[in-house]
């Protein structure tokens, strides 16, 4: 079932958790709300499913206004972030509560009731586990036992509060990927919320950015990837290297470098003239030779090995630089600490200054910056450099 | 911890010979002289001062106001607690102070209030007494006195098992469709039975040996306004020793009992309450 939220807001108080929500999910799309904690994600999905109010905007889910619906009249599944299972019920009564507690000329019969469990178990994969207690589950279980709880009900619309923060590692992927199979098999419409960009990007049709209570942007994970509208957007869906730059006659010039780049070069760049922020992805930093025009130059400081890849640690245009690639498309022998090298930008994005939105601690580098505020380093979050 | 030093041995051995030697002198043997003092002459007199008509009205009247204060308070405490762990509103710390005011305020106060209020020289007396009505020195000042004294019981053992459980799986059994009503039956009330059941015995065992409040509403009227508290205080005064410790013993034995299903729900209530091992939770 299709959603439509216009101008959907919340406030408590004086503070206000989202401003003016619009949001279009569309019918069998598996929509990801991604955004860091306090964005306002959770909210927006407590919202769809009535566990909490708005105090303004419009919902409709399907044809239905849904604002003034109570929760168990919206036909929707919710999967809870510590998934919530009903401690003192074994797991063949949490999942057929739903149907047990329908109006007595809804309720299916306790063969009904009992057929459509273990039809679910099986979907779930839990077959044979109907007589524990959530207590006696693995997280994983736990999960799937929510929702085929969720589920039970034959929801429209499956809403999902951050699904598989509660989970190992391993057993994450290998549950997200059923999840999203799941999903297409029985034709769901589902909202997840996550606050992991890589979850978002691999599991999502689109993805909706929320950023203090805004959608920053939507589009599919490709379309947010290589188009972010803003450094926000562009920082948190993977690492950056951020650099101060200024923009003049065409050209942009980073803060401490002497060698431009030709604004052009940039993806669709209408820069207004002075001063920005040029954000580049690892990736997007390549190690050129001598004869090949140049962006900056650096210094190696550190390498470290990952698989195939290659991670190196530069100082450059007087911060700390990281760039990434392939192993075999990179000469190592001539990548050790102290080695100078050449960079060419193949991607870069230039935002005006002021909208640099999450913050970054700023720049370890000893000398500091001439003409500008200390430049913040770049953001990995599982950097690991021998230096 | 150097439990195995000889010196750690001993150490050991001496606090736990401390504790309980301690408790043999303040606890143990009283209850032994409870029971000893009431079998003094025989088990013959115990079961006569038992039979008097007036211990006999004691028994039934401390009964029937237990059955009376104990289903009020703890309606009123699973009430309370609901409110304040399921609902945010205006005034919900103050109702969290007001639960604890029994606690705080001695008994003897509470029953003069009452005396003060519903007596014939009262704020409600003349009123009552236009209408024929009887509160103070009557069956309804005991029940409200003893009301008054062991409203936190329940209240104050639900409130932290209820706020530690939070309201996700409400939430859950709300979007799945159930009434508040079945939520309630179905779902909040199984998760706190052991918490409301050891309420509910720790109330009782107030209700039935409250003495200050109940004094001073009591009037002392043989027979008919004195509980078995009461009742054990004017035995005693008058100077039957087998008598008051054949109806202490009774109380002390309600305590027994108390005491072994108190422990008893200990040891099932926290099986109950174990969270569920979860992860935790990933931000």
């Amino acid at each position: 079932m299709s959603v439509t939220i216009e101008g959907l807001a919340k406030s408590f108080g004086q503070g206000s958790v989202l401003n003016g929500i619009d949001l279009a999910v569309n019918e069998g799309e598996f929509m990801a709300l991604l955004g860091p904690s306090g964005s306002g994600k959770t909210s927006l999905l407590r919202i769809i499913a009535g566990l909490e109010m708005a105090s303004a905007g419009r919902l409709m889910i399907g044809e239905r206004d849904a604002l003034n619906l109570p929760p168990g009249e919206r036909r929707i599944g919710f999967v809870f972030q510590n998934y919530a299972l009903f401690r003192h019920m074994r797991v063949f009564d949490n999942i057929a509560f739903g149907l047990k507690v329908k109006r007595r000329r809804e309720r299916p019969s306790r063969e009904e009731i009992a057929a459509r469990v273990a039809e679910l178990l099986d979907l779930v994969q839990l077959s044979g586990l109907e007589r524990r207690f959530p207590a006696q589950l693995s997280g994983g279980q736990r999960q799937r036992v929510a929702l085929a709880r969720a589920l039970a009900v034959e929801p429209k619309l499956l809403l999902l509060d951050e699904p598989f923060g509660a989970l190992d590692a391993g057993v994450r992927v290998a549950l997200r990927e059923w999840l999203r199979a799941l999903h297409d098999r029985i034709g769901l419409t589902s909202i997840f919320v996550t606050h992991d960009q890589d979850e978002a990007l691999a599991l999502a049709d689109r993805i909706a950015i929320l950023n203090a209570g805004r959608i920053e942007q939507i589009g599919t994970p490709a379309e947010l990837y290589d188009n972010p509208v803003s450094a926000f957007t562009m920082a948190f869906l993977g690492p950056v290297n951020r650099f101060a730059c200024v923009v003049s006659d065409g050209l942009v010039r980073l803060v401490g470098e002497t060698l431009p780049v030709p604004a052009a070069s940039l993806d669709g760049s209408r820069l207004p003239e002075g001063p920005a922020m040029a954000m580049v992805r690892p990736a997007d930093i390549r190690i050129v030779g001598s004869a090949e025009p140049a962006a900056a130059r650096g210094t190696v400081r550190g390498i470290s090995v990952v698989g195939g890849r290659l991670r190196l640690r530069l100082s450059c245009a007087r911060q700390t630089v990281e760039i990434e690639g392939d192993r075999d498309r990179m000469d190592a022998s001539r990548l050790f600490p102290g080695a100078p090298v050449r960079l060419a930008f193949r991607r870069m994005r230039v935002f005006p200054r002021d909208t640099a939105a999450p913050a970054a601690p700023a720049s370890a580098e000893p000398t500091a910056p001439a003409d500008d505020a200390p430049l913040p380093q770049v953001e990995r979050r599982q950097a690991r450099f021998g230096s | 911890m150097a439990s195995d030093s000889s010196s750690g041995r001993v150490r050991r051995f001496a606090l736990i010979a401390v504790a309980f030697l301690y408790l043999a002198i303040f606890l143990v043997v009283p209850l032994i002289a409870v029971f000893s003092e009431a079998l003094a002459k025989g088990l013959e007199a115990y079961r006569d001062a038992l039979a008097q008509p007036d211990a006999l009205a004691a028994v039934k009247l401390t009964l029937l106001v237990a059955a009376i204060a104990v289903p009020l308070n703890t309606a009123f405490g699973l009430a309370a607690a609901w409110a304040i762990t399921k609902f945010e509103f205006a005034g919900k710390s103050l109702l969290t102070t007001l639960i604890d005011l029994p606690f705080s305020v001695s008994p003897v106060i509470s029953g003069m209030v009452y005396v003060l209020l519903f007596g014939a020289q009262g704020l409600f007396g003349p009123f009552l007494a236009a209408h024929g009505l009887k509160i103070v020195f009557a069956v309804p000042g005991l029940v409200l006195a003893t009301v008054f004294v062991t409203f936190p019981f329940v209240a104050r053992q639900l409130i932290p098992l209820m706020q530690q459980q939070g309201t996700v799986e409400e939430e859950a059994a709300l979007v799945l469709g159930a009434s508040g009503w079945r939520i309630f039956r179905k779902i909040t009330l199984p998760n706190i039975r052991w918490g409301l059941l050891y309420g509910v015995l720790l109330c009782n065992a107030r209700a039935m040996g409250e003495f200050g409040a109940v004094s001073v509403v009591s009037g002392h009227i043989r027979g008919v306004t004195e509980t078995m508290p009461l009742h054990i205080e004017a035995l005693y005064n008058g100077y039957d020793v087998v008598g008051a410790f054949s109806v202490a013993s009774l109380l002390a034995l309600l305590a027994l009992v108390t005491l072994v299903l108190k422990s008893l729900f200990e040891t099932r209530y926290r099986e109950e309450l174990a969270p569920m091992a979860q992860p935790a939770r990933v931000v």
